[in-house]
């Protein structure tokens, strides 16, 4: 009696007696950035007629119901009290009842940005074009895009200034700063974040380059590829007439071409020229009485030849086969795009018998009016990117009411006020202890990909690790491996000791790379951005002695475990029975200390947890 | 290649057994991944009965698909019942009015939906049992005729004194107006008392629920008869006696064909000037003695000025109280007709008036009605009658109603002595009690054996603790209730348990098993 289950806000039917155990985990210390999800036992409800409608008829095999197959919100009411709340509904089977398993926790969270890549991410509010007046523009922000210094290959000492030459246009790597795509990550899956390594300076100032090149994604959207339909004549063009193509081979999934003969872009954001295209078409033509003139035509004006293989239109050709191509830079809203044919000389009769149109999306230039930075981004999940996040800083995740709550640690530790105390609800008699944590070694490492060029800065740097006093553990072992790469540092024209990735010119990546950014100094060089010297601009490094903030991942680890390394030394694991009640489930909160008779703990994992039943709990004894 | 549907449903179908749509495909067989694809909408609102989630059916080698939306159906069907608070009431959970709609599919298909909306059927939350002479179409309780059945697997139910009861009945669309007859006989087969209640006509083309108590006492009767009846067509049954009579001007009496006709007497045609503005009655008036109750047409033509709309009414009286019998508003047409029929008795009314009202128009409308006419009409059997043995309960009543395996409401009073008792199970404390009714003919242990179900038990979502609230749990495709004498109910599990009779016994013995609700400690 009073257990309510809801999925999807509908009240779901339970047997009488039904056993919701909830296991609740909040740390695991040997996986370090994972995010831990609440998970409940097997939950067998009743196939009665709602239940089945909630389940959208799941257990009959001729139902095309999508609900096995993905997740379901799902909160649990026990006495009044939420014990689960903003959970997800997992069907595990269906027979003659159904078998449910609830996650919780932040689940919705992660569930939401399950398998997006940071190229789904809304950039619209700092998306624009890219140029050296606008890379000029960006050169010393804090937040969003930036155009820092850095060696990229194709940044140039001019002795004559003397000045560094940093100008580029569209061949420079747009950078856009780490704590904005985190921001993104959380905003975009409708999300708000607290918590005060938001504020943390080291935080702040990392910043990654982006590619030249979109993402497949984008690309593969507006490619496409056609064909005529066999014959076709075209009497005496007098005005430029568009061939069709009405023989769809491929048309991206932004479905830009019409399906007939043109090209038609489709974009909401109206005033914005966003992408460059090349097209291609080789048409089989007769003509008869008369010559004509070919061309790739843009827009309604057919003067604008786009034919890049003369700069004007193929004239007073005849029968036979011929070739076009050309590249239309900044497409936009509108824009359309035909392979178009008009009279030369005589009175032709023009017969089409094969001919092809294709356009692919131009690689390595962006557009000067307009781009989604989105889609600059390389082959990254955001689950992954979030797992970087959340090991450098050493910050766990909490979710209340679509607000994603972090902690360091180190907060976690410090935080005495605000501890559980639990000191009359332990069950005497009912402890183990356990002196080591799998997961932990006796020294553990945190690694970076070594640079692949040619180094000034040892590969050492790719690395950190702490160490616990256990000789009862593992040697050693590798606990996070950075999707990003290491960068190499240099003394650039022996003026300005800067980080150095020299890809080259219009090398489409930087490679993964992950640098801090600093004000320049005093006395460093002068850079030219958009032809004009400037002063205040940022500087990528990777490491710099004269800097606290630092990529070496001993900076994060003394930075941001030192106080949990200290209690790894002697650690204790404990496992207790509590007599806990509905209320402390659900006011528990994973990023508070818990008290005990003269002891402090994290809560590792509350084990299944029924109400008006004692319950085991692991816990890491802090002190 | 194409679809079409070579079978549909019954009109009205028991969602117990194979609810099914018959397809036929033809040009099929080379396409990838063929199937047909169904939806099932309530057509009431024309919602999605799936949340849009569609089924997918594949044709056999004939080209044959069944497509069975039975399961789907049956989900939004329960059984319960209510006190009802008229004569006959819609049981809106134990029966849905629906369609499909079909699509054919398969790799690269671009055919559209159909909407087969044409086309609804009725599911009744009911089984016909096997061997069913009709398959699963419900026709023999679709009232038409003499033949036609309640919703009940009693040959013979029983009514029980100070106790309420209820019938259920399937009313589709499109009847005439029915009436409930009841009849009150005495152990010598005398008529004690005869009640015609007319059915409300606005809930039809549903499952209803009648109220066999309502309007009507109980008396110590040997057994009360029940049958739906409506008005017979004209001249179905000729009077030889007139059973009213109309002793004024200008009534006369035609004596055409035989049918106890009145008309009215074109030369004493009245007319009436109805001024814009100042609605005015009583305009026709005749005093009209019934002496037999029965079926009686109203017959009224007539004629107005045009431009003006009219209030035609017909009004009886009962001394100085008035009923209106039927109503025509915003008459507006220049030359009318207009038809009433209703079962009026003797005791009904003493005199029937025609009144006419101004509602609209200026000036003076020169109101006429030239003809009327008064027959009575035979009364038609649209359902077989049912006889209710009629009981006076014993010491320890509990009185019993669910829902039977034809989706109707069914009775019992067990009385005499139960066994009771506690039953703690899991983490629950529920009172038990056994309940024993002997001396059964084998249709009443039949229907008394549809207590024992085999569906799972479930707890009931309680949220909040209100009068309303009246069990703890229920078993999955029942719904059990203790009545007492003032219609409360009370849920009740029933512990299913295996009866056995002696077919050469004349009469026969059960026990049924309820819980009911949780104890709250």
């Amino acid at each position: 009696m009073k257990k309510l289950l809801y999925i999807n806000n509908e009240l779901v039917d339970l047997y009488p007696g039904t056993v919701i155990a909830q296991t609740i985990q909040a740390f695991e210390l040997g996986a370090l950035g994972s995010v831990r999800t609440n998970y409940t036992n097997q939950i067998r409800i009743p196939q009665t007629g709602h239940n089945r409608q909630i389940l959208q008829f799941s257990e009959n095999s001729k139902s095309n119901t999508a609900f096995p197959y993905t997740s379901y919100s799902a909160r649990y009411v026990e006495n009044g009290i939420e014990i689960i709340r903003n959970g997800r509904v997992i069907l595990k089977e269906s027979g003659g009842e159904y078998l449910l398993t609830i996650l919780s926790g932040p689940v919705n969270f992660f569930d939401f940005i399950a398998n997006k890549k940071l190229w789904d991410l809304d950039t619209t509010s700092i998306n624009t074009g890219w140029s050296d007046t606008i890379r000029d523009g960006i050169r010393n922000t804090t937040t969003g895009m930036v155009a820092p210094f850095v060696d990229d290959g194709i940044a140039v000492y001019n002795g004559a200034l003397p000045a560094i030459e940093h100008d580029g246009g569209v061949t420079k790597h747009p950078w856009i700063y780490y704590h904005t795509v985190i921001d993104k990550i959380f905003s975009s899956a409708g999300y708000t974040k607290s918590g005060a390594i938001f504020s943390d300076p080291a935080y702040l100032k990392m910043a990654m380059p982006l590619n030249l090149d979109f993402s497949k994604i984008f690309i593969d959207a507006k490619s496409f590829h056609v064909a005529a339909p066999g014959t076709q004549v075209i009497v005496n063009p007098t005005s430029y007439t568009d061939i069709t193509f009405n023989q769809v081979g491929s048309n991206g999934s932004d479905g830009f071409y019409n399906g007939t003969s043109a090209y038609v872009v489709s974009n909401a954001d109206t005033a914005a020229t966003y992408f460059n295209m090349a097209f291609r078409a080789a048409v089989t033509i007769t003509v008869a009485g008369g010559t004509v003139n070919m061309i790739i035509a843009r827009n309604n004006f057919p003067d604008i030849n786009i034919n890049l293989s003369s700069g004007t239109p193929i004239t007073a050709v005849g029968s036979g086969t011929h070739y076009l191509s050309g590249s239309a830079s900044g497409l936009k809203d509108g824009d359309a795009v035909s392979v178009r044919v008009i009279t030369n000389s005589g009175a032709p009769t023009v017969t089409v018998t094969t001919a092809i149109f294709e356009g692919n999306v131009i690689r390595n230039t962006l557009a000067t009016g307009y781009n989604y930075f989105n889609h600059l981004f390389d082959d990254i999940s955001q689950i992954d990117f979030l797992k970087d996040f959340s090991v450098r800083f050493n910050v766990k995740m909490i979710e209340r009411n679509g607000v994603i709550i972090c902690k360091t640690m180190n907060e976690i530790l410090a935080d005495k006020a605000n501890m559980l105390d639990w000191t009359d609800k332990q069950i005497p008699g009912t402890e183990k202890l356990r002196y080591a944590y799998s997961g932990v070694a006796q020294t553990n490492t945190f690694d970076y990909e070594s640079d692949q060029y040619t180094s000034d800065l040892s590969d050492a740097y790719a690395s950190g690790s702490f160490t616990v006093a256990n000789e009862n553990l593992s040697e050693a072992q590798t606990i996070y491996s950075s999707m990003f790469t290491m960068s190499d540092m240099i003394m650039f024209a022996n003026r300005i000791n800067v980080a150095s990735i020299p890809v080259g010119a219009s090398v489409p990546s930087l490679g993964l790379r992950l640098c801090m950014l600093r004000q320049n100094l005093s006395g460093e060089p002068t850079i030219y951005y958009n032809g004009v010297g400037r002063t205040d601009y940022k500087v990528a490094y990777f490491i710099d002695a004269r800097y606290t903030y630092s990529m070496h991942w001993q900076y994060f680890i003394d930075g941001y475990y030192a106080d949990f390394v200290t209690k790894l030394q002697k650690a204790k694991a404990i496992t207790r029975r509590y007599r806990l009640n509905d209320l402390d489930i659900h006011t528990f909160d994973q990023l508070k200390l818990v008290h005990d008779s003269g002891e402090t703990f994290i809560v590792t994992k509350i084990n299944n947890y029924v109400s008006g039943k004692s319950v085991e709990v692991e816990l890491f004894k802090v002190d | 290649m194409a679809v079409s549907v070579t079978t549909r449903p019954s009109t009205w179908s028991a969602v117990k057994n194979p609810v099914v749509y018959k397809f036929t495909s033809t040009g099929h067989g080379a396409l990838t991944n063929y199937r047909i694809q169904v939806e099932v909408f309530k057509a009431s609102d024309n919602t999605s009965l799936t949340g849009g989630v569609t089924f997918s059916f594949s044709p056999d080698s004939s080209g044959i698909s069944y497509a069975d939306v039975s399961s789907i159906i049956k989900a939004y069907l329960v059984p319960d019942w209510i006190d009802p608070s008229a004569i006959n009431e819609v049981e809106t959970d134990t029966f849905l009015k629906f369609y499909i709609k079909y699509q054919e599919l398969y790799d690269g298909s671009a055919t559209s939906v159909v909407d087969d909306v044409a086309n609804p059927r009725y599911a009744v939350f009911a089984g016909l049992q096997i061997p069913s002479t009709n398959g699963n179409n419900m026709t023999d309780y679709v009232p038409a005729s003499a033949t036609k059945q309640f919703l009940t697997l009693f040959d013979n139910p029983k009514i029980w004194h100070d106790y309420p009861s209820t019938l259920s009945f399937i009313y589709p669309d499109a009847l005439s107006l029915l009436y409930l007859l009841r009849r009150q006989y005495d152990d010598s087969g005398s008529l004690l008392n005869e009640t015609y209640s007319l059915i409300n006509v606005s809930n039809d083309d549903a499952v209803n629920r009648i109220d066999l108590l309502s309007g009507i006492t109980l008396l110590s009767a040997k057994d009360l008869r029940v049958k739906l009846i409506a008005n017979g067509s004209a001249g179905s049954e000729l009077l030889t006696n007139p059973s009213f009579t109309a002793t004024l001007s200008p009534w006369v009496n035609t004596g055409l064909g035989g049918t106890q006709t009145w008309i009215w007497d074109a030369g004493n045609q009245a007319q009436v000037s109805i001024s814009s503005g100042t609605p005015q009655s009583d305009i026709l008036r005749q005093s009209i003695t019934l002496q037999t109750a029965g079926f009686y047409r109203i017959v009224l033509n007539g004629n107005q000025a045009a431009g003006f709309t009219t209030r035609i009414q017909v009004k009886g009286f009962l001394g100085e109280v008035e009923q209106v019998i039927f109503t025509s508003e915003n008459v507006t047409t220049f030359s009318w007709s207009v038809t009433v029929n209703n079962y009026l008795t003797h005791a009904s009314f003493d005199r029937i008036q025609i009144d006419a009202a101004w509602i609209a128009g200026a000036g003076t409308n020169p109101f006429n009605i030239t003809d009327v006419s008064f027959s009575r009409t035979a009364d038609d059997s649209f359902t077989e009658e049912l006889i209710f043995g009629v009981q006076e309960p014993c010491d320890n009543p509990v009185l019993l109603v669910w829902k039977n395996s034809l989706g109707g409401d069914a009775w019992w009073l067990f009385d005499g002595g139960q066994e009771s008792g506690y039953n703690f199970s899991g983490s629950k404390k529920a009172k038990r009690m056994t309940l024993f009714a002997e001396h059964l003919t084998l249709d009443q242990w039949e229907a008394l054996n549809e207590l024992n179900t085999l569906g799972e038990v479930y707890q009931e979502n309680i949220i909040e603790l209100t009068s309303s609230v009246n069990k703890t749990a229920v078993r999955d495709g029942a719904q059990v209730y203790v009545v007492d004498a003032d219609g409360t109910k009370t849920g009740v599990i029933v512990i299913p348990s295996t009866s056995v009779i002696n077919t050469r016994d004349v009469t026969h013995s059960i026990e049924i098993e309820i819980e009911f609700p949780e104890r709250v400690e």
